[in-house]
């Protein structure tokens, strides 16, 4: 299903008017390390009243507020209101959920000490699939089950996605500066999709520099066969289990030689911290695309090791998780200057004449909208030397989200996916990673 | 010959045909152009001589190799190694790989050989692994229905070679395969492995197929 948006949440308290527009389709809330911009009022001809707002868990999801976008974050913070006049106040997790509702946000009267309202929320972050917890990983295969469901006359959800990274749209997506960008959107989409299926799911990453013996078990993402074999294994009850695609059922995963992916990370030379600290421009940093990322693929034999294959296994999506979450520790190092599209050393934009003169490809400048979701096919790249644009679409304009309306814009541009944290201006993407947090000034 | 990062790909070809490397050289060389055949553009101009030197690499003596290129080859639906692999099960005295591995990698091989060799195993072979395997490949021959059906209810069959048919008859017959699965969800006294795994490819199954509509 393809979300639209819609505005943000006014839960009212007893004369008290509380505004966080962070509410998604299920009209519950969900936060990330961003601080959101939210609003206390009494209505005009009310009391005015001293209200505190404070983190009320101590175990899984906690929340922080500060009085503007990068001030101290406070477990508590007292807010005086007079009638009529919005109070504002910023709103952020401080530590993540593992399940839905688990941070809890107290209102109370300062003045009485009563209780006013609990908000239940989720600080909902990408997490290392490795560290998740049993009901973490349960919920994300079961919406992964649910969007490869095909129904009687249409592909699936999965199917569709998958079909956005295939055959004949290679130089949309790779070998081009816009590879980090593209996948950006794309793993977003992509997540946005599993939301709509359970609001609790985040796109976890598979961090590929490591071992990771809770991802590749029966239970999760499928484990090694004990004897050799082409295809991952999982247990009778795994909703994964039968895998549909359109080459038969199973997931074609093998780790190839004596690689063993619960014991080591991929067998590559380049660590983390060579990729995220030794690149001091963009247009070093990509080229990560070749490795670490491109021996993430090639570790294995099967769908993983193949442009057009690899998004049939779904741990592609987990990988490149893990390859966006790489570009945003190499962002989070330099900060704004590489959060900051109009730097040089954040993206490696061709400048207009350097376009018109040597590379007219679409997709790859700055301010380009991207394909699959600008619909474009076929048009303007006619000069020699170039490869065509794919002659198929797919998918539609990205999928929406209630909790970044119109963000990115339905056909997402270059520029768009770069400041994904708002660190340059408030627009975020809505989305976080558990080891990069959002910066504040104090 | 060295090989390492800063060969030509030129060179790994040269020293993935060499015999008089150690097989695990060839197998680095091999891993190297795996890694840069993945970046499809680049090596656009290689392809061609690569998956040439694979086919060659079929043959090789050493079985690490031989099997590495077949994969690979069969990964990118080779037709050159879906023939080597089909002959290898009908004549188990040119078989490069073991029968169920080979099965393995003929999956999604849609071709009629394919469909009648895994008939064949699954039929008459004695190991299940095998055909399980052979049920597996099934799964994209929509003439298998009745065959698969009846493998998922015999209670004398092995549960792996059960389970692997419940698969693959979901894929081609949802409605055939709710008929087959719900009365052994129902009877507590068969396998409990075919059990839960009839239960929970019932729960992915739409509800306009007979499935459960949810997943559990």
């Amino acid at each position: 299903m393809r979300l639209h948006s819609t505005a943000g949440a006014k839960p009212a308290f007893d004369q008290l008017l509380v505004q966080i527009p962070s509410r998604a389709e299920n009209r519950r809330f969900y936060l990330t390390w961003q601080p959101i911009e939210a609003t206390a009022s009494v209505p005009a001809g009310g009391s005015g009243r001293e209200i505190m707002l404070r983190n009320a868990s101590s175990n899984g999801g906690t929340l922080v507020f500060s009085a503007s976008r990068t001030g101290k974050a406070e477990t508590e913070m007292c807010l005086t209101l007079e009638a009529g006049t919005p109070a504002s106040f910023w709103i952020a997790g401080g530590t993540a959920s593992s399940e839905d509702g688990d941070a809890v946000l107290e209102i109370i009267d300062d003045g009485t000490k009563k209780l006013l309202a609990t908000v239940p929320m989720m600080v909902r972050i990408r997490k290392n699939a490795n560290s998740l917890t049993p009901g973490e990983r349960a919920r994300f295969v079961k919406a992964l089950a649910e969007m490869n469901r095909v129904t009687s006359g249409t592909e699936s959800t999965y199917r569709i996605m998958r079909n956005m990274h295939r055959e004949g749209m290679d130089n949309e997506a790779h070998l081009n500066p816009a590879f980090l960008p593209w996948h950006r959107a794309f793993v977003l989409d992509f997540e946005r999709e599993l939301q709509a299926i359970d609001q609790s799911v985040a796109l976890h990453y598979w961090r590929f520099d490591e071992a990771a013996p809770n991802v590749f078990t029966q239970d999760f993402m499928g484990a090694r066969r004990p004897s050799r074999g082409a295809y991952a294994v999982f247990a009778a009850d795994n909703p994964l289990l039968g895998w549909a695609t359109d080459t038969g059922t199973g997931i074609r995963r093998r780790a190839r030689r004596a690689w063993n992916p619960n014991a080591s990370g991929i067998p590559t030379g380049i660590t983390q911290d060579a990729t995220v600290n030794e690149k001091a421009s963009y247009f070093l940093f990509r080229e990560m695309e070749s490795d670490p990322h491109g021996r993430a693929h090639t570790s294995w034999n099967g769908f993983l090791s193949q442009v057009p294959t690899s998004p049939l296994d779904p741990l592609f999506f987990m990988l490149h998780s893990n390859v966006d979450r790489l570009w945003a520790l190499w962002q989070s190092a330099d900060l704004p200057i590489r959060a900051n599209p109009d730097e040089i050393t954040a993206f490696d934009s061709i400048n207009k004449r350097e376009r018109e003169e040597f590379d007219p490809r679409e997709g790859h400048h700055l301010d380009d909208t991207m394909w699959p979701w600008n619909g474009h096919i076929g048009e303007g790249i006619e000069k020699a030397g170039h490869d065509p644009r794919p002659t198929f679409v797919v998918g539609g304009v990205i999928c929406a989200s209630k909790i970044t309306p119109n963000v990115p814009p339905d056909m997402p541009t270059v520029r768009s996916m770069i400041d994904y944290q708002g660190v340059t201006t408030p627009v975020h993407l809505g989305f976080d990673y558990y080891d990069v947090p959002f910066k504040r000034a104090t | 010959m060295m090989v390492d990062d800063a060969s030509t790909t030129e060179d790994l070809l040269a020293a993935l045909g060499d015999t008089t490397l150690a097989a695990s050289e060839r197998l680095d060389a091999l891993e190297l152009l795996q890694a840069r055949a993945f970046e499809t553009a680049a090596f656009a101009a290689h392809r061609a001589d690569y998956v040439q030197a694979l086919r060659t690499l079929t043959g090789d003596p050493d079985d690490d190799l031989s099997e590495a290129a077949l994969t690979i080859l069969a990964d990118h639906e080779d037709p050159f190694a879906q023939n080597l692999l089909i002959q290898g099960l009908q004549n188990p005295s040119v078989a490069r790989l073991p029968a169920f591995l080979a099965l393995q990698l003929l999956r999604g091989d849609g071709h009629a050989a394919t469909a009648a060799v895994a008939r064949d195993i699954l039929a008459n072979a004695a190991d299940p692994e095998e055909r399980a395997e052979a049920a597996h490949v099934l799964a994209t021959d929509p003439t298998a229905a009745a065959l698969l059906a009846a493998v998922v209810a015999d209670t004398a069959e092995a549960a792996e070679v059960r389970e692997a048919a419940a698969m693959s008859l979901r894929n081609i017959d949802g409605p055939a395969f709710a008929a087959a699965a719900r009365p052994i969800v129902a009877d507590e006294t068969d396998n409990w492995r075919v059990r839960t795994t009839s239960k929970t490819l019932l729960a992915l199954l739409p509800a306009d197929q007979g499935g459960d509509g949810e997943v559990g």
